[in-house]
């Protein structure tokens, strides 16, 4: 059983199926070929509105937008560091998504072709003030799950753990860092993430092989 | 490793601190022009069209006399719209002296003084703080060099007309298209409240015009291209 997100849920490809089932019985979104409804649905929405905002159509283009700003806005954060800076950039590229919206091939998810045009703007933007490469991984007080209980000791170990793996993530070079940031903390798949960083998914797959072989080699020299 | 790894990222990737995500939705909706053109590549194709229009009209021009005064050749830079015409307006004298940069505004608050953020020279001995167009504009002087920076919008600000003894040269600089306009002097009106003031008209000298990320930025004042280039690149 694996827990997606909501957001993964609504850009699921054609053959994704998922059940959601209520937190209050079991708290994982399980994978299974039961409800076929609410994922088609959802998808042809959006090629409905896909295909309305080609049309010129304002209205379409804002619905797309805002189900997709959040991952386009936290993409362009991770690479700039900065609130402003990444709502800017989040704003040029969603203007740069619309003007470029005829090259945009029918069917595909939106999302991570967003996200690609969010990442490039951010790129520029950081280009651009002479910052260094490397992504902003810095890690707020953690947020216990729900229904459980841990205690402060065990959030205080969470919390170092999580923050010596920022320190090593950050550490990367910064290819490893993004596919490593496409897949886990922007929670896109493996063909939104090869879209998201131009790439193919065969290389996203190789890629993050051997950002998380390198992650760990960097976890053990930090021990 | 990725089965040991895998749940530690995803909840590393839940406690990453991100500011909430603001909606950009109105703010992208207003910027969005009218029409868009129906076979897609609207900015490339836009461009060409321009391009050739140019080189047309500049054939036309040159062709049949009575009508140079009725061709514009227009090549458009996101927010500055630059029209060739075979005769400039008057410009009364003095005109340049009334640059209209706005406020001055101390070096050290430059970057941030308006709604984006500015690229600085390493040297400059002033900056002034406009608002005469959306988001502000700062405007920055080296010696006698301006340097002139506002978010880049579909809305022409910057008109320039240039005329017979101008030339216009496509560049590239720090990656962004530009244009090295360069040769006789041509005349430069900006807009305020959505006309364009007349009154602000004055002579520029060689100037180069290009874009990066949002901004629109300009340098006006240099001798060469290579030394425009220089100060261009720079600004960080």
């Amino acid at each position: 059983l694996r827990r997606v997100s909501l957001a993964h849920i609504c850009a699921a490809r054609e053959g994704e199926h998922y059940t959601v089932v209520p937190a209050s019985s079991i708290e994982e979104a399980v994978p299974t070929r039961v409800s076929q409804t609410t994922i088609t649905s959802v998808q042809r929405d959006e090629q409905r509105l896909i295909a309305a905002a080609k049309a010129g159509n304002h209205d379409a283009y804002g619905q797309l937008l805002a189900r997709h700003q959040a991952v386009a806005f936290r993409a362009a954060y991770l690479i700039t560091g900065s609130a402003a800076e990444a709502e800017e950039a989040t704003q040029e590229a969603c203007v740069k998504a619309w003007l470029a919206l005829g090259r945009f091939r029918s069917g595909a998810p939106f999302r991570p072709w967003l996200v690609r045009i969010a990442i490039n703007e951010a790129h520029n933007r950081r280009r651009s003030a002479g910052r260094q490469a490397g992504l902003a991984l810095r890690v707020g007080s953690q947020q216990a799950q729900a229904g459980s209980a841990p205690s402060a000791e065990t959030e205080a170990l969470a919390g170092e753990e999580r923050a010596r793996l920022a320190s090593a993530v950050g550490q990367l070079r910064e290819d490893d860092q993004l596919v490593i940031a496409a897949r886990y903390f922007l929670g896109l798949s493996e063909t939104e993430s090869a879209t998201a960083l131009g790439l193919r998914r065969g290389t996203v797959k190789s890629r993050l092989a051997r950002a998380l072989g390198r992650l760990q080699t960097q976890l053990e020299a930090m021990r | 490793v990725i089965g040991d790894l895998e749940p530690g990222l995803v909840a590393l990737g839940a406690a990453l601190e991100t500011p909430p995500a603001p909606d950009v939705v109105p703010e992208v909706i207003a910027r969005l022009p009218r029409r868009r053109s129906r076979r897609g590549r609207p900015t490339r194709r836009a461009l060409a069209i321009a391009l050739a229009a140019l080189l047309l009209l500049a054939g036309a021009a040159m062709a049949v006399p009575s009508t140079r005064d009725a061709i514009l050749r227009v090549l458009g830079l996101r927010g500055v719209m630059i029209e060739r015409v075979t005769h400039l307006p008057h410009v009364a004298p003095g005109a340049g002296a009334r640059l209209g940069l706005g406020a001055r505004t101390p070096l050290v608050r430059a970057r941030h003084a308006a709604s984006f953020t500015a690229l600085l020279p390493p040297h400059a001995s002033a900056a002034y703080l406009g608002h005469d167009v959306p988001g502000g504009r700062i405007s920055l002087l080296i010696g006698k060099v301006l340097i002139i920076e506002f978010r880049g919008t579909m809305t022409p600000f910057i008109f320039k007309f240039i005329g017979p003894g101008t030339t216009s040269r496509q560049v590239r600089v720090n990656g962004g298209p530009g244009l090295y306009l360069s040769g006789a002097a041509h005349e430069v009106a900006f807009q305020r409240g959505g006309v364009v003031q007349v009154d602000r008209i004055r002579l520029a000298g060689n100037v180069l015009i290009w874009q990066q990320g949002p901004l629109t930025l300009r340098i006006e004042g240099t001798r060469t291209l290579a030394q425009a280039l220089a100060i261009a690149r720079s600004l960080q």
